[in-house]
């Protein structure tokens, strides 16, 4: 299954995503956001491990949060991916 | 408010911490913090570096450990920290504690502790805080059911009623919401606490300074469980990190969500770290030196007294006859000695060190002292060292300063053999409770590293396998800019390029350089401390079965603890051996110390360089220092061992020493009152005690202050203090300015390349008897060496030596050979017999049997009585260990060893002897004749037998089987080299017997090769270009041929610069193919 991203992430002071672009839609977070860290299975894919790498070998940081755009509301679990810092949406609920 | 970190695990957490305890230390106090605690798994083993780490960074050490409980099932690990400031009783309780859970259980290896017998080290006195988090059984209570959760607290607190001695651990590695360690989990905890009325505290359960630490982690814990990465469920994230205060606040925060109630999380945990920070001279006798009561040792009065009396009386002893002139000098001397070591307060220290030394002398067992020790007059006096210090110009005062007040080392070296023999007996003399052994930590090096990673990635084990052969010597932080450099790594260094996981191995061994692996006992040492010492260091149970310290050598002067190092040396063992057996067969009672130490023969057999099986010389470098240096009396032994040490080598001394000794150059003293001190080095400074000497003679200072001074001359800020007072006070003393300077511009160097001149005069004297042995009693001192092999080379080229020095070797007998190497008569001629040791895979029980029932009448009798494995009667039979009671040794016998090897087939397929020996005896003797007609085994065919079955050839050198071919390639044996001209281009060929790739000051790398082909040792030399052709021969191969040039050294010194090499089996096969 492609994974699908969220863009125009607007991060507030504690780099929670304050709104970002789906489908179009401009959304807002309306909840307070949860981070949390799962891990990776980098032995999987990487094909180095300089120092410096390793956490982003390891963790990822997730957000649990609902978001609101004008017409909906979903719940969204993010993934947000280093180094290219970019938003994937690993459930998206209403 | 700072944070203080409870909960840290170090790498001395072997297999899961990740950072050096003084890492943590300076990463902690970089940020800010006011203590650090270290709370390693199962040990105290990084305590004592953590504490000297805080010292030095000026924050407040806190000790604690992680320790696994149980009850009726395990409660998981808790943390117990240690209070401080209590006149150390927290540290003992830890340290009895761990002592506990360290215990055997049930003869197996299972460090735990039972809730019970934990409490019970609570009753008097709550010294230690139990700090239970997320790897306790409540922490998944708390996940699973509420009520188990309260019980289980509940049964906590009623263990340990005491306020302080609990206190919950919450923990926010900001793990998936509601999974173990994360935000709500630690709610939980934190709400559980104030339930069961137990106080919260905050940690991060740290394992790494900085998030990248994790991926290290993540092997680490490959390491731990043995299974490859996938396999088992890896940590939930990078969380577990060192991290700064103000991070811990948003976490205590993110838990409690309350201001108020974070707030008081955190002052929790910092009222908590202030009850355990530790007071490292009130709580752990920091620096504090310890010896055993002077009642241990059987000594009433004034101990230095003791030491005065007996070190007096025995002047006539060391010094019989001795002038009045002799003895004022001797007694200067010893007068000095005792007055420093009065003022130290040492004289129990010496009383024991010469009574442990008496002991070991009383049991008839080996012993030399090593070592700067060798220094002192009251150490040669009370029997610790047997080396003169003034005769051989040693100085005290580089073995023991008024200026230090850690304890000397004084280092023993013994019989190997009988070496956990003493530990047993100096237990028994001082009691469990003032001794424990010593432990090391080891720590991954390069092949270690690679095979552990390339486990954790799931590799293959034969790939892994191949390329740990190939790493030589560096360490596995370099791994990748070594693979660059070192031919024998090129073609793993290509499949790096495509193969992903070799690449990602690479950098994987390199995370894991240095991390301590596990924790074994010290070769050689033992602590000795007073009535006290297992409240202050924790012990575990060592292989040998008497309790370890779980502290390093490192650690023992911060301790304040005696180490004493009884270093089990093969050689002595040897020596030991080589001695009886004179007894025995020649019934020559000889004691090697009162041997004089002038014997010429004793030079002259040195001189020749075979110096195969002599302590300390017999390596490829020495031999060859040897054929330069041509040693003609006792002190060049010393300077010749001194000479080849890393630093005298790295400052490039041996060559202006050989120059000035053979007269080439004409020695430099630089100054007339330097004549003295410099003569024996022909001008070269060579000895710290030199050093100390022109120290003392240009400056005037004391010799204890130049031996301060020539520590410091290694750091850079500390030497310019040094430049100045030396210059000041030089001049002061009317030394010119040219000659100031000039003798500055060569201390200042000297710093790390000198060399204790005593360790080398120590070391010379076991050189000394071996070489005697070697020159007097050369097919004894064979056995002693075959027996105790205590050299580096394989012990097939002992043989070879053997048969070079006339010595008849005896091959392997049932019936007269044993476990040793023995002494044998056989008509009127000496010969060793071979060992049944070396069948491989003989039992011990096996040998013990055929020993105890020889002799035998027959094979028959030998099965039936002897019972050997089916395997090894067939291996006894096939290197001709059966021959003689076959009666098929005899070149006449219509029988051979192929009929034999025919019946012994016929007699293993039957079944194993049973109890009933009369019934089977009767079998058996129906097959008691031989079979005829069978061809006999070539020369050849046994050589080969001997080798699969011994890995030796006994019956004649490997070589001979290539004699045709090589005398046809006009290969040239290594006897004949020496007598080459230099720049001769020749051929050698042998058996690859050393590889060294020493340091060298270059940088670049060169490989020595020791070839032996049964006439002697040839060396010869690789350098770079000579390595590109055949570095994977060099490393690999057995059997090679070598092709270079000749390069004389010195008077007998010649090696080879060598230009290729092939495989001799290779050509062989070639020139075979080619003859037929």
């Amino acid at each position: 299954m492609e994974t699908e991203l969220v863009t125009g992430v607007v991060l507030d002071a504690d780099g929670a995503p304050a709104c970002f672009t789906w489908r179009d839609a401009l959304f807002l977070t309306t909840s307070r956001p949860v981070r949390w860290y799962s891990r990776s299975l980098w032995w999987q894919h990487a094909g180095q491990a300089h120092p410096g790498q390793g956490q982003n070998l390891v963790e990822t940081e997730m957000w649990r949060l609902w978001a609101a755009s004008p017409n909906d509301r979903y719940f969204f679990q993010l993934r947000h991916q280093m180094p290219d810092d970019s938003w994937e949406i690993e459930q998206a609920a209403p | 408010m700072s944070f203080t970190h409870l909960n840290v695990s170090s790498a001395f957490s072997a297999h899961y911490g990740v950072n050096r305890p003084e890492q943590l230390c300076a990463a902690a106090s970089s940020m800010g913090c006011e203590s650090l605690a270290i709370t390693d798994r199962d040990g105290l083993y990084g305590a004592i570096k953590h504490i000297g780490a805080c010292i030095s960074r000026g924050i407040a050490p806190i000790v604690g450990v992680s320790l696994e409980v149980t009850a009726d099932k395990s409660l998981g690990r808790v943390l117990i920290l240690a209070h401080g400031n209590n006149s150390g009783r927290g540290w003992a309780t830890l340290c009895r504690i761990i002592s506990q859970a360290q215990e055997r259980k049930g003869g197996k290896k299972d460090v735990s502790i039972k809730i019970s017998d934990l409490a019970g080290f609570f009753k008097e006195e709550t010294s230690c805080t139990i700090l239970i988090g997320l790897e306790s059984s409540l922490a998944d209570a708390v996940l699973t059911s509420k009520t188990g959760a309260r019980d289980l607290a509940t049964m906590w607190r009623e263990y340990f009623p005491a306020p302080a001695a609990l206190a919950i651990e919450v923990v926010n590695h900001m793990t998936e919401p509601g999974k173990l360690g994360s935000a709500q989990h630690a709610k939980a905890m934190f709400d559980l606490a104030k339930t069961v009325g137990i106080p919260p505290v905050i940690t991060n359960a740290v394992r790494y300074i900085e998030p990248d630490g994790a991926l290290t982690a993540d092997i680490l814990d490959s390491a731990r469980y043995l299974e490859p990465l996938g396999l088992f469920t890896p940590q939930p994230n990078a969380q577990a990190w060192l991290k700064p205060s103000h991070r811990m606040a948003t976490l205590a925060l993110e838990i409690t969500e309350d201001t108020n109630e974070s707030v008081a999380l955190l002052r929790a945990t910092e009222l908590l770290a202030q009850k355990c920070s530790l007071d490292p001279i009130g709580d752990c006798g920091w620096n504090q030196p310890k010896t055993p009561e002077q009642s241990s040792l059987g000594v009433t009065e004034n101990p230095f007294e003791v030491l005065w009396q007996r070190s007096h009386a025995a002047i006539s002893l060391r010094y019989p006859g001795i002038k009045a002139a002799e003895l004022a000098t001797v007694q200067h001397r010893l007068s000095k000695e005792l007055i420093a070591v009065n003022k130290l307060g040492f004289a129990t220290y010496f009383l024991t060190v010469a009574d442990v030394a008496q002991m070991i002398r009383d049991m008839r067992i080996r012993i030399a002292a090593r070592g700067s020790g060798a220094g002192s007059l009251i150490n040669y006096l009370l029997g610790i060292s047997s080396v003169d210090p003034i005769e051989e110009g040693l100085l005290f005062e580089r073995f023991l300063s008024t200026e230090r007040s850690t304890l000397p080392d004084i280092d023993i070296d013994v019989e190997s053999a009988r070496r956990h023999e003493i530990y047993r007996a100096i237990f028994r003399r001082y009691g469990g409770k003032r001794v424990t052994l010593l432990s090391m930590q080891s720590t991954y090096r390069g092949r270690g590293a690679v095979r552990d990673g390339g486990m954790a990635l799931g590799l293959d084990d034969q790939q892994v396998d191949e390329i740990a052969k190939n790493m030589w010597r560096f360490s596995a932080k370099n791994f990748r800019s070594e693979m660059s450099n070192k031919p024998e790594l090129a073609d793993f260094s290509k499949l790096t390029e495509s193969d992903r996981k070799l690449n990602l191995l690479v950098d994987i061994t390199q995370r894991l350089d240095r991390l301590p692996r596990h924790i074994s006992m010290h070769p050689c040492g033992v602590i000795l401390g007073n009535s006290r010492l297992l409240d202050l260091t924790p012990t575990e149970p060592s292989g040998m079965g008497l309790p370890m310290s779980q502290f390093d050598k490192d650690d023992m002067d911060p301790m304040g603890f005696l180490k004493l190092d009884v270093l089990g040396v093969r050689m002595q063992s040897a020596m030991a051996y080589t001695i009886k057996e004179i007894k025995r067969v020649k019934n020559v009672d000889l004691d090697l110390d009162k041997v004089a130490r002038d014997d010429p023969a004793v030079y002259k057999m040195i001189r020749t360089t075979n110096t195969l099986g002599l302590f300390q010389i017999e390596s490829p470098g020495q031999r060859e220092l040897t054929g330069k240096h041509q040693p003609t009396k006792f002190n060049d032994l010393t300077m010749q061992i001194s000479l080849f040490r890393p630093g005298p080598m790295k400052g490039n001394m041996i060559k202006p020493y050989l120059d000035g000794r053979h007269g080439f150059i004409q020695p430099d003293y630089m100054h007339p009152d330097l004549h003295d001190i410099l003569k024996e080095s022909y001008g070269v400074v060579v000895f710290h005690e030199q050093l100390m000497r022109i120290m003392q003679v240009m400056t005037g200072c004391s010799l204890a202050r130049a031996d301060e001074m020539r520590r410091q001359l290694g750091k850079p800020d500390k030497a310019r203090i040094v430049q100045r007072y030396f210059k000041k006070a030089a001049a002061a003393r009317d030394y010119t300015p040219a000659v100031v300077d000039r003798v500055w511009s060569i201390l200042e160097g000297f710093g790390s390349f000198g060399f204790c001149k005593a360790h080398g005069a120590a070391f010379a004297v076991p050189t000394y008897h071996s070489a005697w042995l070697k020159t007097h009693y050369p097919t004894e001192f064979i056995a002693g060496l075959l027996t105790h092999d205590p050299g580096m080379y394989p012990r097939r080229l002992l043989l070879a030596e053997a048969r070079r020095l006339g010595v008849q070797l005896l091959g392997i007998d049932v019936n007269y050979s044993t476990s040793q190497y023995v002494v044998q008569k056989i008509g009127k001629e000496l010969g060793v017999r071979v060992s049944l040791g070396e069948i491989s895979g003989i039992s011990r029980p096996e040998m013990d049997r055929i020993i105890c029932e020889q002799p035998y009448a027959d094979v028959t009798d030998f099965y039936l009585r002897a019972r050997p494995s089916r395997r090894t009667l067939e291996r006894l039979a096939l290197v001709g260990a059966l021959d003689t009671i076959a009666g098929v040794s005899d070149e006449e016998s219509i029988h051979n060893r192929s009929d034999l090897l025919v019946k012994v087939r016929q007699i293993s397929s039957k079944a194993a002897p049973k109890i009933d020996k009369n019934q089977l005896a009767f079998d058996l003797t129906n097959l008691d004749q031989l079979p005829v007609g069978n061809a006999a085994p070539t020369k050849q065919q046994k050589l080969e037998a001997e080798m699969t079955v011994t890995g030796m050839d006994i019956s004649e050198h490997q070589i001979q089987k290539f004699q045709q071919m090589l005398e046809e390639m006009g290969v040239v044996r290594a006897s004949e080299v020496g007598s080459l001209r230099s720049n001769t281009e020749v051929l050698v060929a042998g058996v690859r017997i050393a590889t060294q790739t020493p340091p060298m000051r270059s940088g670049k790398r060169v490989v020595f090769i020791s070839l032996d082909d049964g006439s002697g040792i040839a060396d010869a030399t690789f350098f770079d270009e000579a390595q590109r052709r055949c570095s994977q021969l060099l490393f690999q191969n057995k059997l090679l041929l070598i092709s270079g040039k000749t390069r004389r050294t010195g008077v007998r010194g010649v090696s080879i610069l060598a230009e290729n090499a092939w495989d001799l089996r290779q050509l062989w096969q070639q020139w075979e193919k080619r003859a037929s």
